[in-house]
């Protein structure tokens, strides 16, 4: 086992916390302003936009705190809320201004004004110092996506590898995905740190359940249709393959409700978040800074302002789609590559991207806009 | 697990190594995943288990396609499906060492409504 790189340069923030990234975030709340935001990015070179669908939610509380969040996040410089009416903007800057975060809010007529400040903001931000940090600062999230037997032999237990080793050098890290964690609950309940934090997590799987019925009629069973054609017989095995990414040496301190912080600085967390793409986006707004996906069938998969590491153990995957992998160990399969190895080679890349080399997931973002 | 050939890099797809074909994670696992394409009927797989590197080789009994799971050894009807050390089920039939493991020979456990 090689030693774990130990430190990367970030920034610093008010809060205390590292941000491995520096956006100069244009958040635009409304359809109205996304088109005048569109503008203004392309006027204004450097800024990350983030338009009025984002976080996006039924719940109106979830959706205020994933904004929130999202501009609270250590990858973010500053924030300017775009909105059509002044008086929207007001509970998400206030919630962001409690973080220590830059924020200001504008009319969608604000003009050059507008243009002036957007442009001071990226200045700004590019003078900012950076500085070394060490892994200690770095708070991960993960998620697996399009679950088969090589995610529950490769790429997950990889990535509880990973965290075995950064949360004892004092990082802090998240999983979720309750809908396909309820198959083995003895299981997940054996890792709570302490009693509480098992009965939290039985309500919680109670209360995913309960709510089965409505996943099933929205075409969200577990194990899915891919997962059964691709060898996933029943909910424990998937639940298995899923929780691998926990570890084994760390308990669960908190079981988190979606876009809510830890109150931990360091260790292992589980997040009550859904299987899709939202729960990076419920991850984010918590202020995880780096985001490890595990996937069996690769997919496409970003976030604004976090960088996403896309682990791939699946030779077919690997072999069809190596533009969207950032970490292949389909040696794991192979008997090539032991999971201790395949964790090395994650860590490696982790502490590259926190020093600003671009993820896969970036370079794609970046080509796009 | 220190016995086996060391990775030249991420992923080495062309290591020359012999292709394995199950893998079982755990010596209590009764059941293994099959690691190549298919594994057809009649074949002698090969494979090796995760935690301690034991060798193992069964003969197949169905065509099997990639990710699948088969059948390590016989388990009776109401057995427990043992993958990785966790059981993940139980045989809904009298399941043949070899045997292809599926929704068709194979129940749920969890008590959780599907």
């Amino acid at each position: 086992m090689t030693a774990v790189p130990s430190t990367f340069t970030g920034w610093r923030r008010a809060n205390g916390r590292v941000g491995i990234r520096n956006h100069v975030v244009l958040l635009s709340l409304d359809s109205g302003s996304d088109a005048v935001a569109a503008t203004l990015s392309a006027r204004v070179p450097g800024l990350t936009l983030v338009g009025s669908r984002f976080g996006a939610s039924a719940q109106r509380d979830l959706h205020l705190r994933t904004l929130i969040g999202t501009g609270s996040n250590p990858n973010v410089a500053s924030v300017t809320i775009l909105a059509t009416d002044v008086a929207e903007p007001s509970p998400i800057m206030e919630g962001i201004a409690r973080s220590g975060q830059e924020v200001d809010a504008f009319r969608v007529d604000a003009g050059q004004d507008l243009i002036g400040h957007l442009q001071a903001r990226v200045q700004s931000a590019a003078q900012q110092q950076q500085v070394r940090a060490s892994v200690s600062d770095l708070w991960i999230s993960t998620k697996c996506e399009q679950s088969d037997a090589t995610t529950s032999l490769a790429s997950c237990p990889t990535v509880g590898s990973m965290f075995d080793r950064l949360i004892a050098c004092g990082a802090c890290g998240v999983l979720g995905e309750t809908p396909e964690l309820v198959g083995l609950t003895a299981l997940v309940a054996s890792r709570a740190a302490d009693p509480a934090v098992a009965a939290k997590w039985t309500r919680v799987r109670q209360a995913r359940i309960d709510r089965r019925a409505d996943e099933r009629r929205a075409g969200r069973e577990q194990p899915t249709a891919e997962n059964i054609a691709h060898g996933i017989t029943t909910i424990e095995e998937k639940s298995l393959g899923s929780f691998a990414k926990a570890g084994r040496d760390h308990p669960i301190l908190d079981v988190l409700g979606p876009a809510e912080a830890p109150s931990a600085q360091a260790g292992l967390h589980l997040m009550d978040t859904s299987s899709e793409t939202d729960c990076i986006d419920h991850m984010v707004a918590a202020g995880f800074v780096v985001h490890v996906h595990a996937s069996g069938v690769a997919g496409p998969v970003d976030h604004p302002i976090v960088p996403v590491l896309q682990i791939n153990g699946n030779p077919f995957s690997v072999a069809d789609a190596p533009e969207l992998i950032d970490i292949d160990v389909s040696g794991i399969l192979k008997g090539t590559l032991t999971v201790e190895q395949a964790a090395d080679n994650l860590i490696g890349a982790l502490c590259r991207a926190a020093s600003g080399t671009l993820t896969i997931a970036e370079r794609r973002i970046r080509k796009s806009s | 697990m220190s016995t086996r050939p060391r990775a030249v890099g991420s992923g080495d797809a062309k290591a020359d190594v012999p292709a394995l074909q199950v893998l079982s994670v755990t010596t209590l696992d009764n059941v293994g995943v099959v690691v190549v394409e298919t594994l057809d009927a009649g074949a002698l797989a090969t494979g090796s288990t995760l935690d301690t590197g034991v060798a193992l080789q069964i003969v197949s009994a169905n065509n099997i396609p990639f990710g699948h799971k088969i059948a390590l050894m016989s388990i009776p009807r109401g057995e427990a499906v043992i993958k990785q050390g966790v059981c993940i089920g139980q045989a809904a039939a009298a399941i043949g060492a070899g045997e292809h493991v599926h929704l068709h020979n194979m129940v749920s456990r969890s008590g959780v409504p599907s």
